[in-house]
């Protein structure tokens, strides 16, 4: 066609994931986000306090029927985000190379790992139970069963340098036990999270079972901290140590479970181990008397 | 309680109810002790009062408590709804609340309807019904056909606003872990 030339560029606007839909912050703002040598990459949305409450909403209605679908299930689903991130592997290698400035291997192993992640916590879906849980000996007639339950919505601010592989390592061991998540991504690197979000939306994860959030931890941060319908959350995006002790004190007052900040990013590359599965876990115990 | 047999529960509750003796907590015939300071006894007898104000039916029997100390007579609220503060704060006393309910999901939804969870308890005859119900109550510790029951090899402790962690059993242990 002769008139390539006059084409219009169909630019993407990289917006929020909330309770399945892809909507601009409702405040109409967004910041520009620069790839790691400071080249204009795009307009991120800029995330609001009023968008952290509407996520919370989208999240505390996706989970009664998120918690309620069989582990099994939940594995199948969590899978899924692999099996579609695959397919979409070119655009997380481009996204993570410029975001993170690292060259075309390192990213293409850093989406491996990524991959590789979500395919080993929804592993662990179905056999979480039977490792956390257990039949307790009381000294009675009865029959009495500990197991482990989600705590419910749990906000995820997560890390600042890795955008994608740690975005992922932080948001499966909370879904795939049956939590449903608000995450706030990279502030400086979003971009990967958008896609990710993207990934999400077609990998048959109900709406509102993860919603994600682009922009800087001090407006949302605080809000979710101490929202009162918010059962848990994970403070290892926050790199100010003022900030993480007050939302510490924010999140007691309703007595949210905590994943306190750390002191350095971890090493996303390192075996994740079983704490990030566990946080965000209560234990249930039911009593019924035996006899006939 | 499900509205179809409530008046018939409520009658047994109120002939047990008569019966509890409320006395010297050191005594093993007593029932219900004393409450555990002024301050806690100010807080179930205001809301209890709040209770009488908003509108429910307020039971006691007719039972004699001791001329010293904080104490306060096991009490019994009718013709409670979500909205009234004695089902959404925590009284700490031997008060009950009443609300009653026609489907199992109306029972858990009212259940649930709560900042708290620390123990829940179900009644029924069906077993299938217990285990669902279970399931569905969101609280640390789930009494189904029986109630008030603990051991050291049982974690005990609730969800939400109801505290963190759990004492006994193998969850119980997790605290003294490295």
């Amino acid at each position: 066609m002769s008139g390539n030339a006059e084409r219009i560029v169909v630019r993407k606007t990289y917006k929020l994931y909330i309770g399945g839909a892809f909507p601009r912050s409702e405040s109409g703002h967004s910041y520009p986000v620069h790839d790691a040598a400071g080249q204009f990459l795009a307009n991120a949305s800029l995330a609001s306090r009023k968008d952290a409450r509407d996520a919370v909403v989208a999240a505390r209605k996706a989970f009664p029927g998120w918690a309620g679908r069989s582990a099994y299930n939940r594995a199948q689903i969590v899978y899924r985000i692999a099996e579609v991130m695959e397919d979409r592997r070119a655009q997380f290698e481009e996204a993570v190379a410029r975001s993170e400035g690292v060259k075309a291997s390192a990213a293409t192993a850093i989406v491996d790992a990524a991959i590789d992640r979500l395919v080993w916590y929804a592993g662990w879906a179905d056999k979480l139970t039977q490792v956390l849980g257990n039949a307790n000996p009381v000294a009675g007639p009865f029959f009495n069963l500990s197991t482990p339950e989600p705590v419910g919505v749990v906000a995820v601010l997560a890390p600042q340098s890795s955008s994608l592989l740690g975005l992922v390592s932080v948001i499966a061991p909370v879904i795939v036990s049956g939590n449903t998540v608000v995450a706030v991504s990279s502030a400086a690197r979003p971009l990967p999270a958008v896609t990710f979000a993207e990934v999400l939306a077609t990998s048959d994860v109900p709406a509102g079972v993860v919603n994600l959030l682009t922009g800087h931890l001090d407006a949302v941060a605080p809000r979710l901290a101490s929202h009162l319908d918010v059962n848990g959350i994970d403070l290892t995006g926050v790199e100010d140590p003022a900030l993480a002790i007050s939302l510490e004190v924010a999140a007691a007052e309703n007595l949210k479970l905590v994943r306190r900040a750390p002191g350095s990013e971890p090493d996303w590359s390192a075996d994740p181990g079983l704490s990030r599965l566990t946080q965000f876990l209560q234990t249930k115990t039911v009593w019924h008397p035996i006899g006939i | 309680m499900q509205e179809s047999v409530a008046e018939e529960v409520l009658a047994k509750l109120k002939r047990r109810m008569s019966t509890l003796r409320v006395g010297d907590p050191l005594d093993k015939n007593t029932d219900i002790g004393a409450i555990n300071s002024a301050e806690q006894l100010a807080k179930i007898r205001s809301l209890s009062q709040i209770g009488e104000d908003e509108g429910a039916g307020r039971w006691s029997p007719a039972c004699e408590l001791p001329a010293t100390g904080f104490w306060f007579a096991p009490t019994i609220f009718t013709g409670v709804t979500q909205a009234h503060r004695i089902a959404r704060e925590e009284i700490f006393g031997p008060v009950l609340s009443v609300l009653t309910f026609r489907t199992p999901s109306e029972a858990v939804e009212k259940a649930n309807n709560t900042p708290f969870g620390l123990s829940a308890g179900v009644w029924t005859e069906k077993g299938s019904r217990i285990l669902w119900m279970a399931n569905q109550l969101r609280a640390g510790v789930v009494w189904a056909n029986t109630f008030n029951q603990f051991d050291p090899t049982s974690p005990f402790g609730g969800f939400k606003e109801s505290g963190y962690g759990r004492e006994g059993g193998r969850q119980g242990l997790e605290a003294y872990l490295a």
